[in-house]
């Protein structure tokens, strides 16, 4: 059969089954089960099982659980609580007052736990309610929660960033290191917005602020944040110095929120329960879609979809610039209705051998695709960080959209920057020890 | 004075109060949902003694699942530590990655089950979330038959593949070798255990019932991405 209508059969197929409720694993692996049948290769299980399992016991794909893990058992402590401690009497003179501190507390739960979601989740549940008592815009505390709760997936460790590391064989020690830099140029895009705004809007905000500034206080509470800060240190300094591999420093950080819980006296036997049911809950769940998507990859190379691909793009002599503004739209289009997962492990499986065509840093094109990734995070109708800020506040999904609309734009001013200057992707990596 | 400051603080209370009760409801609901245990009887109508034994052994099977696969990833980061530690000392843990391979392969199939029980695994609700209860239910029935099929396939995919790895007496080519058979056989134990709880649900969805990991999508799950 023609390459085109097999393409077009099994897009159609892949839109029907997704939208009908198939799970997303399950419809990657029967997209590309059908995609073999159509090509004439009749070797399906044996192709599936002996790929599953090169897959699923890769060495770097085992950073995964743990990683998730570690984000499991500290949005169980009081870490949440004592960022907002700690944090605040220093931000209190600054335009835009406590509203920093969402953005900053979500940057530092960020470089501990891999999700935006959870990241939302964990810094909202204590901030959103303390900041309405307080007095600040609604609008506003909703916003920058929504647009810095992305940071979850672009600061290290990110769990997405592993899954397009394993599924496009870049290293996730490098993929990590060079997701610092523009995760820092976000949380500085965020305050920089944060203050104009501050400046501007001065009646939305609390006119008189009962935070205690004092320097003692400033100190004292200080220590709340040692631990967190710590644990940060010990992990990626770990990764950047090349001391441990990603999947080691993932058991480090494991163990070392397991005693942040004990010492703050918040580990039980019950937490601990949770949070290791709640890690195999997400483990298995991004684990089965990555095996399905190294399925799909696997069929589409059989039927050389990709490569025809690339070669039509290249015969377009399109600039790699053009290029990067047509996916970006792609991809926020699709992350209207895929999440973000999914957006990543298609994309790797269709459209990475027209990015390497296209002469693209593979590493750049992970990050890239990240920033992206955070956009469609807080675009409606399907966007997690949407859906975690409407269950903690119960205001209207296109509300919460609204006010982080402008954390949207930010976003896409990183997108633009990052493209105009690529070093501060690649500048790290480079001086990395080695990995 | 005093009134101003009241009216000025009433909204403030009425909203945090309000707020606080959404939380306690969210985490109520979550709460629920974490010992499978408490779901037991919630299906009504069926109130026969052997349905009941069979629901608690069901559940206890899925339980089973779930801590299987979070004890193989306690086993790597034990497995991990024991490396990073032995390092410092100059000892090598022989195979330590393959190790952690196996453990981890185990983890993410033996836990496929539970997952899919809990409704984890992600899918688009969007449009299907629009239908009203009838065509939502023939909806249900008609992916599930179809997921079962799938399943089948791969459930002997998998088992046939521990099969050939065990007549071939294939061995892992690392320091330590291992007949491949046995880190294997999890996978193809997961795939079926997935393959039975797709089937739960499937003779759920047939009796016209609400499959399990439906009622769990409502409460939206933090763990997700």
């Amino acid at each position: 059969m023609d390459m085109t209508w097999i393409s077009i059969i099994l897009a159609v197929v892949m839109v029907l089954l997704l939208s009908f409720g198939v799970w997303v694993s399950f419809t990657l692996i029967a997209i590309g089960g059908i995609g073999l049948l159509l090509s004439e290769n009749y070797q399906i299980g044996m192709l599936f099982s002996t790929g599953s399992w090169g897959a699923a016991t890769s060495w770097s794909l085992t950073a995964l659980p743990l990683f998730i893990w570690m984000g499991e058992i500290l949005f169980r402590t009081r870490l949440s609580e004592d960022l907002f401690e700690g944090l605040a009497p220093w931000l209190g003179k600054v335009p835009g007052k406590l509203l920093h501190v969402n953005i900053l507390s979500c940057g530092i739960f960020a470089a501990v736990s891999g999700s935006s979601a959870a990241t939302a989740a964990t810094i909202g549940r204590m901030t959103l309610p303390e900041l309405r008592k307080q007095g600040y815009s609604d609008r506003m505390a909703i916003g920058t929660l929504a647009g810095s709760g992305t940071l979850g997936l672009l600061i290290p460790p990110s769990i997405i960033l592993i899954v397009y590391g394993v599924a496009a064989q870049v290293s996730i020690a490098r993929l990590f290191i060079a997701g610092a830099l523009p995760g820092l140029l976000l949380v500085c895009l965020f305050m920089g917005f944060t203050m104009i705004w501050g400046q501007i809007h001065k009646s939305e905000l609390p006119s008189s602020s009962d935070q205690d500034t004092s320097w003692s206080a400033r100190l004292k509470n200080l220590r709340k944040l040692l631990p967190v800060l710590g644990l940060i240190g010990f992990v990626l300094g770990s990764i950047y110095g090349g001391i441990t591999t990603p999947t080691e420093a993932a058991a480090i950080g494991v163990t070392g929120a397991l005693a942040l819980a004990a010492i703050t006296g918040s580990l039980s036997r019950q937490s601990f329960m949770d949070s290791l049911l709640g890690a195999v809950k997400s483990a298995c769940m991004i684990g089965f879609i990555l095996i399905g998507a190294h399925f799909l990859t696997l069929a589409m190379g059989f039927l050389g979809i990709p490569t025809a691909l690339a070669q039509w793009i290249a015969s377009l002599h399109l600039s790699p610039m053009i290029l990067i503004l047509y996916l970006t739209v792609f991809f926020v289009v699709l992350g209207c209705f895929l999440d973000g997962i999914s957006v990543v492990v298609l994309t790797v499986a269709v459209v990475l051998p027209m990015v390497k065509a296209a002469g693209i840093d593979l590493l750049w094109f992970g990050i890239f695709i990240v920033l992206v990734v955070e956009m469609s995070q807080i675009t409606p109708p399907v966007g997690f960080n949407l859906f975690v800020i409407q269950s903690l506040t119960g205001k209207n999904i296109l509300y919460v959209a609204k006010a982080a609309l402008p954390f949207f734009l930010l976003i896409g001013l990183a997108i633009v920057l990052i493209t105009w200057l690529p070093e501060i992707v690649t500048y790290l990596p480079t001086t990395m020890t080695k990995g | 004075m005093i009134r101003k400051k009241l009216t000025l603080f009433l909204p403030a209370i009425k909203k945090s109060s309000r707020n606080k009760k959404r939380l306690n409801v969210r985490r109520t609901a979550y709460e629920a949902c974490t010992p499978p245990v408490r779901f037991l009887g919630y299906q009504g109508r069926h109130c026969y003694h052997e349905v009941t034994i069979m629901n608690t052994i069901k559940e206890k099977c899925y339980q089973c699942s779930g801590l299987l696969s979070g004890l193989c990833i306690v086993a790597i980061t034990l497995l991990l530590l024991a490396q990073i530690i032995g390092r410092l000392f100059g000892i090598i843990v022989p195979s330590a990655g393959d190790f952690a391979g196996y453990a981890l392969a185990a983890s993410t199939f033996l836990g496929l089950a539970y997952t899919f029980k809990e409704g984890g695994h992600i899918r688009v609700t969007l449009v299907i979330q629009r239908f009203s209860p009838f065509p939502r239910k023939i909806q249900e029935a008609v992916i599930l038959t179809l997921s079962l099929a799938l399943l089948c396939f791969l459930s002997y995919a998998c088992v046939s593949m521990v099969y050939e790895s065990y007549s071939y007496g294939d061995v892992s080519y690392g320091y330590i070798p291992v007949p491949l058979w046995i880190p294997q056989t999890p996978v193809a134990v997961g795939m079926v255990a997935l393959n039975l709880a797709v089937l739960d649900a499937w003779v759920m969805a047939l009796r016209g019932k609400t499959p399990t990991y439906s009622q769990h999508e409502e409460a939206l799950a933090l763990e997700e991405i």
